[in-house]
């Protein structure tokens, strides 16, 4: 690339292709192309005759017999009129093109990590992380936190390095800190374990206060309503209310089929943001739920997926706020927030909190000009758990 | 916390194919836990739609969770979907190599399936 001095080597005598429209501000070099490399070689290094036809590059022959190239007798005179693209400069040598780069020379020349590894990763095919490895390793910290720091550097390991060798190349680098005493510095440290009740009152109390003010007059709420419990008590209250399930399977589950709705985490599963989601459960009017859950389905149906999706949208108003990263319900929360996106927030909430989840569907069915048809036809799909195709239909508006 | 063993029990049902739905073969984990400061791991691969993941099992619950967003803000991205999840003790990081519907399908599934029932 020009400025880094990196040479592809082209045997004397060799046919390359040049562009005499395209040359450098001292006039003493023309764009060439050879072997698939583009760059710039000296025009006293090309055969007179290509020089001077008319526009485009131009079949040429490599005359010189000489080592001076263009990236590094012209470095510093190098264009302000920079064609792309522009991989790599060409260069004259009467050495064979077969030659592969030495790596060793690569870094010994470089002068630190982020350079070698940069030229390594552009003149090296294919190459891996076996060969970087110990010049990773060989490098003083200093440099290998400034090899991190180079977004350019990163981005460009990702293009070149398989998937494996880039995620290789990152411990390598050893910017990721060992665990002490089972903790990582800048892990969720206070969270080492479940959210209590008491607390997810107080987050969704502060944070969602506008949404759930009905809520709370009719006295909901997470405190006593969730117990994090070890094994024993996990297996004798999911069967209870899974009969047949592998409570291994489970990391929270509500009582939806008991008198009384309580919710149980278990206390080695789950996340910091596991009780804010199923406190979440504590303050939703039922109506989604139950109108959701048994609509299209029969048999076992723990869950309504719009129901979770809301919960997960809403729980997701809060985790950010805490430093709390959640992935749970992916695909749920992909429909639930375009639906939210088009209905409106406020809407959503008295849907979800309040009940009026007939005004929910009827602003959808404003927002977008479609018809009930096509909502239950978009409904059906969700609640079966067909995410892709509920996506297509929330995205064409199709009625069945 | 429960056994390492346990964990990684825990962590193959949660992503068995039973389970999941999905042709996931089990490889080595790349990085390596020790790499990620976990105790334990095993690697997952899907052909079709292109997909890595690796699980660890970490000393404590929640312990994944800075390597988890540290792996994922490292690869994610235009070229590769990244994503990682945390259920108690374990830490999973997938990969998506083909960013697209059927992609980005699969690694929801996967990652929705790993957080068990909830």
């Amino acid at each position: 690339m020009l400025g880094t001095g990196l040479k592809v080597k082209v045997p004397n005598g060799a046919q390359l292709q040049v562009d005499d429209d395209v040359e450098s501000t001292d006039g003493h070099y023309v764009l060439g192309r050879y072997n698939g490399t583009t760059g710039y070689i000296g025009k006293a290094n090309v055969s007179p005759a290509a020089l001077g036809l008319a526009g485009g590059m131009q079949d040429s022959t490599s005359s010189t017999d000489s080592g001076r190239s263009a990236s590094d007798s012209g470095r510093s005179s190098m264009p302000d009129r920079v064609p792309t693209p522009v991989s790599q400069d060409v260069a004259d040598s009467a050495e064979s093109e077969s030659e592969e780069p030495d790596i060793g020379e690569i870094f010994d020349r470089a002068g630190d990590l982020a350079s070698g590894l940069a030229t390594a990763l552009q003149k090296i095919h294919p190459i891996g992380i076996d060969l970087l490895l110990p010049h990773i390793e060989a490098a003083p910290k200093s440099e290998r936190d400034a090899a991190w720091q180079d977004k350019t550097l990163m981005a460009g390991a990702k293009r070149v390095l398989s998937l494996d060798d880039y995620l290789a190349l990152l411990p390598a680098r050893r910017v990721f800190k060992q665990p002490t005493g089972g903790v990582f510095p800048g892990a969720q440290g206070a969270r080492d374990g479940h959210t209590s009740a008491a607390e997810v009152d107080v987050l969704i109390g502060k944070h969602l206060g506008k949404y759930v003010a009905e809520a709370q007059k009719a006295g909901r709420k997470a405190e006593g309503e969730i117990s994090v419990v070890g094994n024993k008590d996990w297996k004798i209250a999911f069967e209870r209310q899974w009969p047949g399930v592998d409570p291994g399977m489970a990391s929270a589950f509500v009582d939806v089929d008991q008198p009384k709705r309580h919710i149980w985490l278990h206390k080695d599963r789950g996340d910091p943001g596991t009780a804010i989601h199923e406190g979440m459960h504590k303050y939703a009017n039922n109506e989604i739920r139950n109108r959701q859950r048994g609509l299209y389905r029969t048999g076992m149906t723990p869950i309504g997926m719009l129901d979770e999706g809301l919960t997960e949208y809403f729980t997701r108003l809060i985790t950010p706020l805490l430093g709390i990263t959640r992935s749970s319900y992916p695909n749920k929360l992909k429909i639930a927030k375009k639906l939210v996106r088009i209905v409106g927030e406020g809407i959503t909430a008295k849907a979800y909190f309040d009940g009026d989840f007939d005004s929910f569907i009827n602003a959808y069915l404003r927002g977008t000009g479609r018809t009930k048809t096509h909502w239950d036809h978009l409904s059906r799909a969700f609640e079966t758990e067909k995410y892709g195709e509920a996506g297509k239909i929330l995205n064409s508006g199709a009625e069945s | 916390m429960p056994s390492l063993e346990d964990e990684l029990a825990r962590a193959r049902a949660l992503t068995s194919t039973e389970w999941t739905g999905l042709d996931l073969v089990e490889r080595s984990p790349a990085p390596s836990p020790v790499d990620v400061g976990a105790i334990g791991g095993f690697g997952l691969a899907l052909a079709d739609p292109p997909l890595r993941a690796s699980v660890y099992v970490f000393e404590s619950w929640n312990g994944g969770a800075a390597a988890g967003d540290w792996l994922r803000d490292l690869v994610d991205g235009s070229q590769y979907h990244a994503v990682s999840a945390i259920n108690g003790a374990l830490l999973l990081f997938a990969v998506s190599e083909a960013p697209g519907e059927a992609g980005e399908l699969a690694l929801d599934h996967l990652v929705g399936k790993f957080h068990g029932m909830e």
